[in-house]
């Protein structure tokens, strides 16, 4: 990557997704990368040096729970290695110990994470390429620099306790309040519930409305949750909720793939069924698979049967332990009053300096 | 005045010094944070709130606005070259420009300097062409490796990241779609001629 382009020069970043930080003349550059794996746009802010009133970061707890899952990751590997007789397996699982190995490796030499972010007058942005502290300390010096320069320098110490006083609190762009989707969250849950208690009911009702409203259910789920989560991940949630989210999202991945399993196995043994019977399948193929898997009872798919269970199950978990902190989060939010902000005094020896 | 926030909880911190690092306990989430303020939250950066524009009609022998011709010009726009009141000019960085080409140049997005977003076509066609290599949406190859040599070919020569300027990625996804292509009509080619042997 180029450190230098134009009138820019390179500060923090990496090319993946999260974005880039680059110093210009007069302004700070963000280049936002938003995407997944790959980022499919850019979006370029500015912030003129003169306009930024404080920086601050701080170090975050996600750096231990990271260290804390690939070890577990990596233990587990290697004791099931260890223990495994069958060589597939036995390799299988030593490679992932030794993947798990070098990212924990890598995780721990780029050091603990933070969160950075720029306050101006009209917005609050978090710096998303920022979240490695030691990073962050080398930017937040040099953006301070540049600051000082634009701004001038001013040394103001505040003094005495001020009073207490609504916050003209700026627009918090880019930070969304919880509470603004905290209502799609909370139907997502209740959705999984739905679908939840479906899924229980369904080896015991082999119907096609109930199959069919457990997948609707299901999806729906699934899809209002993720877009929570997505439009939540730069909110302060509940680390709690966040975690249920996220769970909640991969479980519905898992249930997908187990859906798609299911069809295949269906159709396979539709198709099967066919041959057995001297007859070629042409048309209407998925509608009788989707019959068979609506008619499928622990007789013929014992395993599925126990495998939606299962999913039902965690679905009501998830559903269940997610809801109430919503419910909470949701009234809390509602009922909160205006953050209170102390006004500052300025003490100067410079009778000339503006006082407020 | 302003007050500088928590990181985590968004509530106003107990300030201590301007212009230097300190550390701070936020009193509702109990969390430190590590801050830096400047003059400009307490409003000693010079800046204040704008000026009000200038709108005086012009004299007998004064250039008027282009924009607005009861105004007068006080202002050149350095893109395009018009004489322009202050209501039409806007100060961006180092240049004035019209707020007309603040607008054109912001949507086209050759200028560095002037860019708002971009879409990165080559990431968009490298992820077309990798779709189907995932073993759950194979099928979806017939679609999306033509579309992946398209886009490529199409955005040749559109604005690039200036991250990652180059052209490699659009390269890689014409290799992957053509490949994928041909693999499909061998598929086709071959199960034809078997079907006609048979």
């Amino acid at each position: 990557m180029k450190k230098q382009i134009g009138d820019y020069k390179f500060l923090a970043g990496s090319t993946r997704i999260g974005g880039t930080l680059w110093e210009g003349p007069d302004h700070l550059l963000y280049l936002e990368r938003p995407g997944f794996a790959l980022a499919f746009s850019e979006t370029f802010k500015r912030l003129d040096y003169k306009n930024i009133q404080c920086i601050s970061y701080a170090p975050t707890r996600t750096g231990r729970w990271t260290t804390a899952w690939i070890s577990t990751l990596l233990l587990g590997a290697a004791f099931g290695g260890s223990f495994t007789e069958a060589l597939p397996g036995r390799v299988t699982l030593w490679v992932v110990a030794g993947v798990s190995g070098l990212g924990l490796l890598i995780h721990l030499l780029k050091g603990p994470t933070c969160l950075c972010r720029v306050q101006t007058a009209v917005q609050v942005l978090q710096l998303m390429p920022l979240r490695r502290l030691r990073p962050t300390q080398r930017f937040v010096q040099r953006l301070a620099e540049l600051c000082r320069l634009h701004q001038g320098e001013a040394s103001l110490e505040m003094v005495a306790p001020p009073p207490l006083r609504p916050a003209t609190s700026p627009d918090l762009a880019g930070l969304h309040s919880p509470v603004s989707v905290v209502g799609v969250i909370r139907t997502g849950l209740l959705l999984l519930l739905v679908a939840g208690a479906l899924l229980l009911i369904r080896p015991f009702a082999p119907q096609p409305a109930v199959f069919a409203v457990t997948i609707v259910a299901e999806v729906a789920a699934g899809i209002l949750l993720l877009s929570g989560l997505a439009r939540n991940w730069r909110a302060r949630l509940p680390g709690m909720l966040k975690g249920i989210l996220c769970g909640a999202n991969l479980h519905s991945l898992l249930t997908l793939l187990a859906g798609f399993s299911l069809w295949v196995y269906g159709t396979l043994t539709v198709a099967q069924s066919h041959v057995s019977q001297g007859k070629i399948m042409v048309a209407n193929q998925e509608w009788e698979v989707f019959r068979w898997l609506c008619q499928a009872g622990f007789a013929e798919l014992e395993w599925a049967m126990w495998l939606l269970l299962g999913m039902g199950g965690v679905n009501l978990i998830l559903g269940l332990l997610g809801l109430p902190i919503a419910w909470r989060l949701e009234a809390s939010t509602a009922s909160a009053p205006p953050a209170l902000a102390r006004q500052p005094q300025v003490s100067t020896s410079d009778p000339a300096a503006p006082h407020e | 005045m302003a007050a500088a926030l928590c990181v985590f909880c968004n509530r106003a911190l107990p300030m201590r010094r301007i212009g230097q690092e300190f550390e701070a306990t936020c009193t509702g989430c109990r969390r430190t944070s590590r801050n830096v303020l400047l003059p400009a939250l307490l409003g000693l950066n010079g800046g204040g709130p704008p000026t009000l524009p200038d709108e005086t009609p012009p004299g007998p022998g004064e250039a008027a606005c282009f924009y607005s011709s009861t105004r007068r010009a006080t202002k050149e726009c350095q893109h395009c070259g018009v004489l322009m009141s202050d209501v039409w000019a806007a100060q961006w960085g180092q240049t004035t420009v019209c707020l007309k080409c603040l607008e054109h140049l912001r949507q086209k997005g050759s200028d560095l300097q002037f860019r708002e977003s971009l879409v990165l076509w080559d990431n968009v066609a490298l992820s077309l062409a990798l779709v189907p290599l995932s073993l759950v949406f194979w099928f979806m190859a017939v679609i999306s490796a033509p579309s992946a040599v398209l886009v490529s070919l199409w955005h040749w020569n559109s604005p690039r990241s200036m991250v990652t300027p180059r052209r490699w990625r659009l390269v890689l996804a014409i290799l992957l779609g053509l490949l994928q292509i041909a693999g499909g009509v061998g598929l086709v080619l071959a199960l034809w001629f078997k079907g006609r042997r048979a």
